[in-house]
């Protein structure tokens, strides 16, 4: 897709991933909960897929639970473990995605304590608010892998050593799955996920748990293991498994190519434009640069480069659509000034070099006239 | 494309509310060939809990997402930009202090100055337009003398009034579309574009208190500044209670709770005293009006010998006076007829024929006889 720079909003599906999407839907498959033929087919799809999922966050099949998608199975997870034994609580860092916020916000309203550790400029948590809270009594800890506003992409091992033996801990992983390496366990006790982040089809992801550790806040038929039940969706699911196979092989060699071009962007833009800074860091998700230009809004960058063809995201946007600015942002100590500047621009396996390039020449020619003309 | 390939083809910005008469501005402007740029400004805030939801003002997510169907009709872009703080700032503050201070505010005058002729001009020039357009119906004319802003022909739709602070600069950048035309041919053009608004309603209210109870919004916005206090006659007398100057307005006659032979008006408040004095109707008229404030469209003041037609309110019938400069902005009206419930806060917008002249905020009535000493000054 030319043009298009907004692959952590969702990336576009894989040829190969409709290809086997269409098969699937075209043959006759029964409910892979049928003792038939037809049905014995369905379960093989879903098996394999199951498979070829697990192999890319490095878990076992049955560990994983497939759902709609992460915001579903950050729900899943944060509300069926709060829904166990009294006096649990959750910890978050301020700048979590909105699924897990509003979640952790809805839970603390029904006597779930929600405790929310602020993090420094490179989006570290507070290791002290985390091992104080967390030894208080058993806690989930939910945390992204990688965040889809910033880059920034978690210290595991640091993290991993502050939380105490009776928590959990969930990674919000739907930016990081298949971009940069992400497995379950030594100290990952759950995973979410999405697979139209990374090529696969979009209402479709799942949550991967070490263990038995969340109880079912959805009754039915007993798939998923009693977790999400109801019929497999079973194109999605069919999909995302060819997606994860795809990144398996991939995801080395791209992210080290998204990694050169997203070096090569900044250089550009920070050679040619005043007043610019570098929201997302180095060591962050390869394919994610988040910048902000001093003095122009994110509005008018974003209106202006849609205009020139190119779509970019600003860092959050509200539910009529206009950039506002992002509580990640404001997390990470952004100064005011910038605050209603930032853009994120992410890429994908489908962006050239040529293409980075023409989005650059777009982003300074659009800073130049809303510059001149202020 | 037809005139705008032979003339020049523009960029241009309009800002889309959603509602009929912007779209239909849009969607004329698209047909001339220009390259149109739809915005779409979210202005209001979020309504607190339990507060009902803007149904036909421009600031829900269903008004935006008329305003994108709208666009995708027409074949152009559209873009939501977020302007709720610099609307808190300039717009629903000053509507607030101004309800609290006793007075009665014209929110829509001061969204034209800060937000859609301001804020929105700024934007728009970023984006490399060089005109903004919107639904308002009123008109722009250039001559050798510059740029005149003109009533809407249809009357009964006209909004020069909340547009009397534009100034020459404004006026060059700026497109009515729709401001010679009458209402039902407005609604004609929607349908003939195939718009999916043609039959939507017009909107009313100020559009962040969608339920037009304005003393209910004040009182939610800063509840620790409303006071109650006491109602009284001219003479003095307490004649009853209430909960906060901000529910009334100068000229208000329902909903005083309290009764007497003849009809009653609130005729002065004072947020100090947190006092709300009521009166018979005569007590009522005055004949001329202080104003500050004051802007000019084209240039300067009238002549103090000059009569204009001076509106004191929206839908006021205009009436004759003379206005007489007293100082930097600062300006006094004489009427040639006295006029009931001269408004402090609303705007007193003076108007040649067609033309609107300038305007001023009003401070407070005056009367007769201070009137004649301002005239007997000036002559």
């Amino acid at each position: 897709m030319q043009g298009y720079f907004d692959y952590n909003a969702t990336a576009p599906t894989r040829p190969e991933v409709i290809e086997a999407m269409a098969e699937a839907m075209s043959e006759p498959l029964g409910n892979p909960s049928s003792m038939h033929t037809h049905g014995r087919r369905a379960r093989h799809y879903i098996d394999e897929a199951r498979e070829q999922l697990a192999h890319l966050i490095g878990a076992k099949p049955r560990q994983m639970i497939f759902t709609s998608g992460a915001t579903e199975s950050n729900n899943m997870a944060m509300r069926g473990f709060a829904a166990g034994a009294e006096g649990r609580s959750i910890i978050t860092t301020n700048i979590e995605h909105v699924s897990v916020l509003a979640t952790a916000e809805a839970l603390a309203d029904q006597g779930t304590p929600h405790i929310t550790a602020t993090v420094d400029r490179n989006a570290r948590p507070n290791l002290d608010e985390i091992r104080r809270a967390s030894a208080a009594g058993p806690c989930l800890v939910v945390t992204a892998w990688a965040n889809g506003e910033s880059g920034h992409v978690c210290d595991l091992d640091s993290l991993t050593a502050v939380i105490g033996a009776s928590s959990l801990l969930l990674m919000d992983a739907a930016q990081a799955v298949g971009r940069i390496p992400t497995r379950l366990g030594n100290g990952v006790d759950m995973i979410s996920l999405s697979a139209h982040k990374f090529g696969g089809p979009r209402g479709i992801g799942a949550l991967a748990l070490a263990d038995d550790v969340v109880e079912a806040t959805t009754t039915g038929g007993g798939q998923e293991r009693g977790l999400r039940p109801g019929t497999e969706n079973l194109p999605g699911i069919v999909g995302m498994g060819v997606a994860a196979r795809l990144r398996s092989r991939e995801m080395d060699g791209e992210s080290e190519r998204l990694r050169k071009l997203r070096e090569r962007c900044w250089q550009r833009l920070r050679g040619a434009l005043n007043d610019v800074i570098r929201i997302s860091p180095e060591s962050g998700l390869p394919n994610t640069l988040t910048i902000a230009v001093g003095d122009v809004g994110a509005d008018v960058i974003l209106a202006g480069l849609d205009l020139a063809g190119f779509s970019v995201s600003a860092g959050s946007a509200c539910a009529a659509g206009a950039p506002e600015p992002s509580h990640v942002a404001i997390g990470l100590g952004v100064e005011d000034r910038y605050l209603r500047n930032v853009i994120r621009i992410s890429s994908g396996c489908g962006t050239t070099e040529d293409d980075a390039d023409g989005l650059v020449d777009s982003l300074i020619a659009v800073v130049a006239r809303a510059r001149k003309a202020a | 494309m037809s005139a705008a390939t032979q003339s020049k083809r523009r960029r241009i910005v309009v800002a889309m509310s959603g509602g009929v008469d912007s779209s239909v501005a849009a969607g004329l402007l698209a047909e001339k060939g220009h390259e149109v740029i739809g915005i779409s400004l979210r202005l209001a805030p979020e309504p607190a809990p339990g507060m009902p939801r803007s149904s036909s003002g421009c600031c829900s997510i269903e008004d935006f997402q008329d305003a994108a169907r709208v666009a995708t009709a027409i074949n152009v872009p559209h873009y939501v930009f977020d302007m709720r703080e610099e609307f808190q700032r300039s717009v629903i503050s000053p509507f607030v202090d101004e309800y609290l201070a006793g007075r009665t505010p014209s929110p829509c005058i001061l969204c034209n100055r800060e937000i859609k002729f301001s804020l929105l001009h700024k934007k728009a020039f970023e984006l490399g337009a060089d005109a903004v357009a919107t639904g308002h119906y009123a008109r722009i004319e250039r001559d050798d003398a510059g740029y005149h802003l003109l009533c809407g022909h249809d009357r009964n739709k006209d909004q020069s009034y909340f547009l009397f602070e534009m100034g020459q600069r404004e006026l060059e950048t700026t497109l009515f579309p729709v401001g010679a035309m009458a209402k039902d041919e407005v609604r004609e053009h929607a349908v003939r574009l195939g718009l999916p608004v043609a039959e939507k309603p017009d909107s009313q209210e100020i559009c962040f208190v969608s339920d037009g109870r304005y003393a209910e919004f004040v009182r939610r916005a800063a509840p620790e500044r409303v006071k109650a206090g006491q109602i009284r006659n001219e003479n003095g007398d307490v004649v009853g209670t209430h909960e906060g100057v901000h529910g009334y307005t100068v000229g208000q006659r329902r909903g005083l709770g309290v009764s007497a032979a003849n009809p009653l008006y609130v005729s002065a408040i004072d947020a100090e005293t947190a006092t709300v004095t009521v009166s018979e109707r005569a007590s009522l008229a005055a004949d001329g009006l202080f104003a500050t404030g004051a802007t000019w469209v084209a240039g300067g003041p009238p002549d103090h010998r000059e009569r204009v037609q001076a509106r004191i309110r929206y839908r006021h019938d205009p009436v004759a006076a003379t206005v007489v400069q007293k100082g930097q902005g600062t300006v006094e009206v004489v009427f040639d007829e006295p006029q009931y419930a001269v408004t402090p806060g609303q705007a007193t917008v003076f108007y040649r024929d067609d033309e609107v002249v300038g305007g001023a905020w009003i401070e407070r009535g005056i009367a007769t006889a201070q009137s004649r000493d301002v005239l007997a000054e000036m002559l």
